[in-house]
């Protein structure tokens, strides 16, 4: 399993030099813009599963962090965690909205990393199928922490940032997830065996 | 709880592919939108409230 996305702290100066210029002047968005255009983007589409509406959301997403980036001030998270919980309450509005159900759509590859964590040879791809079963009834709360988690590669403190919980209700949820997913996989073999 | 479904797609989307719907002009243009359209709201609301201080100076004064 990769290793979840840290900046170390020469990278978040940089980062908080560029917020700061930003902030006094928003030509200077440009940077901060590309830089996290792609991961808000596949984030958003995660959560939405529509091409078009997580361009959609994207393009909400920064309008809001430029509107309120006066508001912004550094949390000991980088500058990223405070555009994904934009994003977040923007696909929750999206839904809420048109109360759809809730989607999460998930790249194969991705799901290997989850199940990684179980057993790292266990697994083939028949146990997809098994996954998404699971993963259907586990709570929306607890999949979309796992989502940050394991597809986003947030770190605990970030995820908590993010859907503004605190840091050990999150690994909580993702330890209660995992504890499931033992569970669930323990009671397939077993009525395999 | 809230109700979700869960989809699997076999591939990620490409960078090419998500590149295209960047449209940094647009974003500047709209944020410049809203901040006149917020200016303007602004402007108005005080000079609404610079009206109803006039009045009420106005009446106070003729009533007497």
């Amino acid at each position: 399993m990769k290793k979840p996305f840290h900046l170390d702290e020469q990278q978040i100066l940089i980062e908080q030099e560029w917020v700061r210029s930003a902030q006094s002047d928003s030509r200077h968005f440009s940077r901060l813009y590309d830089r996290y255009f792609e991961g808000i983007f596949n984030f958003l589409y995660r959560r939405s599963g529509i091409e078009e509406v997580a361009a959609d959301l994207t393009s909400q997403t920064f309008l809001k962090a430029l509107q309120n980036l006066h508001k912004y001030k550094y949390k000991g998270v980088p500058f990223s965690a405070w555009l994904f919980r934009i994003a977040a309450n923007e696909v929750n509005a999206y839904y809420r909205k048109r109360q759809k159900r809730l989607v999460f759509s998930l790249e194969e590859s991705m799901l290997y990393e989850i199940l990684e964590v179980y057993d790292e040879d266990y697994f083939g791809e028949e146990d997809i199928n098994q996954m998404v079963l699971f993963l259907k009834e586990l709570p929306a709360e607890d999949v979309e922490v796992l989502e940050l988690r394991f597809f986003e590669e947030k770190g605990f403190k970030e995820i908590a940032y993010i859907l503004e919980v605190s840091e050990s209700g999150v690994k909580m949820r993702v330890y209660r997830a995992l504890k499931k997913l033992r569970r669930f996989f323990n009671k397939k073999d077993k009525k395999e065996g | 709880m809230t109700k979700h479904d869960i989809r699997i797609r076999r591939n990620k989307l490409s960078s090419r592919k998500i590149q295209s719907f960047k449209d940094y002009k647009g974003l500047m243009q709209a944020h410049r939108k809203k901040r006149k359209a917020k200016t303007l709201r602004a402007t108005l609301v005080m000079l609404l409230l610079l009206m109803f201080t006039l009045l009420l100076f106005y009446f106070r004064s003729t009533s007497f």
